[in-house]
């Protein structure tokens, strides 16, 4: 069956009236729970598992992946109006987001996170149709050498979100890194810093850091003015001028290209995806400078990095089998319910299944465009509620959300010390991005690194007798040159003037 | 609405400069460094019972030690640049007390939320912080303040606890 035909095969499948309705109440899922920090497409996909075993396999794998999918553009809502991550992959688009939002263009910004999202994610579709089987196996060249070296590659990131002070910046991300060893050591299990508690034992949770450092703070930070000085700028305008158009072209062309390759690394997901899109964003963006300060290409790029990695994510699972995050493993699940194994066979074994599901990717992304742009007008509304009535809205926001992760008033209080620590980090002038980028990098590069050395009986040499790994840690070395010979070359071109 | 004016907390006598006026542990950097380094120790004695392992085979407390030591000398280096660069003072980032106290009182209220919501429920204390959040923080009238309240916490408690099934806390008094 060629391309073509397996695509028609593919649309005559999702056309079905019954499979779009499931199509449909995915993606509105997912952008509710995109929109509700906690409520990840993880737990909303385990909650909904039961339900599923009842409708017929196409069916239910549509409906979860339009969960997915979908939560991905709502996630960016909460970040842009409020501060508050919907979804972790949204972190970086609080950064110009907000600020967006701060002066007025909270439209604009809603608008292009929305369009990016659907560009993105319509490419990776037609990129998870036609490169699927060969980009699948690339995938399994990752072993843990590989990843050791991704995520020091990653970690070099920091020089590029740090802001003013590389000092600074290494400190926050060392301090992440340290707050990444509490918890249960990944290849002992020996607890570390768990102080006897429950809630340590499995190490510091992503979403109450991310409700405190980001929405906790800026509340902190607003609450310092007077209750008759605390407001949010009247927002004008709907959506991106043409202007907006021009500077986010490339980074969304980017933004795809990055979240694609990175979607497809099981481990990679939509949140590095995102966060590599915006350091890429402020190396090549027209506005480069501006980036942090309500620059729309901080919108664009992330957001079409994290829609394209979410769709990216289905090639391992479909063409090998692999699950390369949470989300995928329930997805696994689901259809090992169902008796279906996903692999290479997939396709020819049930093609009704592989073709269905990318082509209810194409219509989920016209229907979450068609749902989220008359939203854009529904949700800047919100900036109209007088901020000190807004703020314990943002709060209680925060609160079940950090609660709803564990069902643990632990992690509330987790939240709440982040929430002081990010306050009195905006304070002395320290940046959050590096403290985050480093939490979510350093469990998964400690364990790679010590079972790296694991497998070479403790040879440092695997790193680089690795195409792969010595590829990347050759990327790490230029990066790291980078901000160092941009730093020596006007020192010396001001010496010679 | 009713406002009130902050008193204002100055912290650069008049006429002098600011930067010769402050002794360097007011410093930000300073203080800060001088934070991270205390930080840092306390890392470095909680990971002391861990095994370290060799640089071959690293054990459990590998990371844990080498990042505590790196952490130290970082934020050493900030402690020093901070005395030489002789900038700024601590309490020059806060405006007034006024503002400080409404940082505070949010940061009490929120901890006091964490405190009793297991005991309390969810529903009781959450219209708790909303009455201290909009009354005593954010100045609002009673009117504004017990209607958001009743609403943010019932609708809050519909929308989460009965339509989207989140587990949320009862109270002492819910078997």
């Amino acid at each position: 069956m060629d391309t073509l035909q397996a695509l028609l095969h593919g649309f005559a499948v999702s056309l079905d009236p019954g499979r779009i309705f499931y199509c449909f109440l995915g993606v509105l899922l997912g952008t509710v729970v995109g929109v509700l920090p906690g409520l990840g497409p993880s737990a909303t996909i385990a909650l909904l598992l039961p339900v599923t075993y009842r409708l017929d396999t196409v069916s239910a794998i549509i409906m979860m992946a339009g969960i997915y999918y979908g939560s991905q553009y709502g996630g960016s809502t909460t970040s842009i109006l409020v501060r508050i991550p919907g979804e972790s992959s949204s972190m970086v688009t609080c950064f110009d987001g907000y600020e967006m939002t701060k002066q007025g263009r909270a439209g604009p910004a809603l608008g292009m996170a929305a369009i990016a999202s659907f560009i993105a994610g319509t490419f990776a579709v037609v990129g998870l149709m036609l490169v699927a089987p060969p980009l699948g196996r690339f995938a399994l060249a990752f072993g843990p050498a590989e990843y050791f070296s991704l995520m020091v590659l990653g970690l070099t990131l920091v020089a590029y979100l740090g802001g003013d002070s590389l000092l600074k910046a290494l400190l926050m991300a060392v301090f992440g890194l340290l707050l990444a060893t509490i918890g249960q050591d990944p290849v002992a299990g020996v607890e570390r810093y768990a102080f006897d508690t429950l809630v340590l034992r499995d190490g510091i949770g992503l979403v109450p850091v991310f409700m405190g450092m980001f929405g906790i703070a800026e509340v902190l930070a607003t609450m310092e003015q007077p209750p008759n000085q605390q407001r949010l700028t009247a927002p004008t305008g709907l959506l991106p001028t043409r202007q907006d158009w021009r500077d986010s072209r490339w980074p969304i062309a980017r933004g795809t290209i990055v979240g694609f390759f990175l979607g497809i690394l099981p481990g990679g997901g939509a949140t590095i995806a995102s966060i590599a899109s915006y350091v890429t964003e402020k190396r090549f963006a027209r506005n480069r400078d501006q980036m942090g300060k309500g620059a729309i290409e901080g919108v664009a790029g992330p957001e079409a990095s994290n829609n394209a990695a979410a769709t990216a994510s289905f090639i391992p699972l479909l063409t090998l089998g692999i699950p390369a995050n949470v989300v995928m493993a329930m997805m696994l699940a689901a259809l090992t319910l169902h008796g279906i194994r996903p692999g290479p066979l997939l396709m020819q074994e049930r093609p009704d299944l592989f073709w269905g599901v990318i082509t209810s990717m194409y219509l989920g992304n016209i229907m979450l465009l068609i749902l989220n742009l008359p939203l854009v007008g529904l949700f800047i509304q919100i900036l109209r509620i007088p901020y000190p009535i807004l703020a314990p809205l943002i709060l209680l926001f925060c609160l079940v959300g950090a609660y709803s992760t564990s069902g643990q008033v632990a992690d509330v209080f987790i939240m709440v010390c982040f929430g002081l620590l990010g306050y009195l980090m905006r304070k002395f002038k320290f940046e959050a991005a590096p403290l985050i980028l480093a939490l979510i990098l350093g469990k998964p590069m400690e364990e790679s690194l010590r079972q790296a050395l694991g497998i070479s009986q403790g040879s440092f040499a695997i790193f680089a007798t690795r195409p792969i790994s010595l590829i990347l840690l050759l990327a790490t070395a230029a990066s790291l040159a980078v901000p160092v010979v941009r730093w020596a070359v006007p020192k010396r071109n001001a010496r010679s003037a | 609405m009713r406002h009130r004016q902050g008193r204002t907390w100055n912290v650069q006598p008049q006429g002098r400069n600011v930067n010769d006026s402050q002794g360097c542990l007011k410093r930000p950097d300073v203080v800060s460094g001088l934070t991270l380094v205390c930080l840092a120790l306390f890392a470095w004695v909680g990971a002391s019972d861990l095994p370290i392992g060799t640089l071959h085979q690293p054990g459990a407390g590998f990371l844990p030690k080498h990042l505590a030591l790196l952490m130290a000398v970082l934020a050493a280096l900030l402690f020093v640049r901070g005395c030489l660069t002789r900038a700024g003072s601590v309490a020059g980032l806060w405006s007034d007390w006024a503002s400080l106290a409404r940082v505070g009182g949010m940061l009490a209220a929120l901890i006091g939320y964490v405190l009793v919501v297991e005991s309390a429920g969810y529903l009781l204390t959450t219209a708790v912080l909303f009455f201290v959040m909009l009354h005593w923080i954010g100045r609002q009238g009673w009117v504004v303040t017990l209607t958001v309240a009743a609403l943010a916490s019932g609708g809050s408690y519909l929308l989460f606890a009965r339509w989207l099934m989140v587990s949320l806390p009862g109270g002492a008094w819910v078997p």
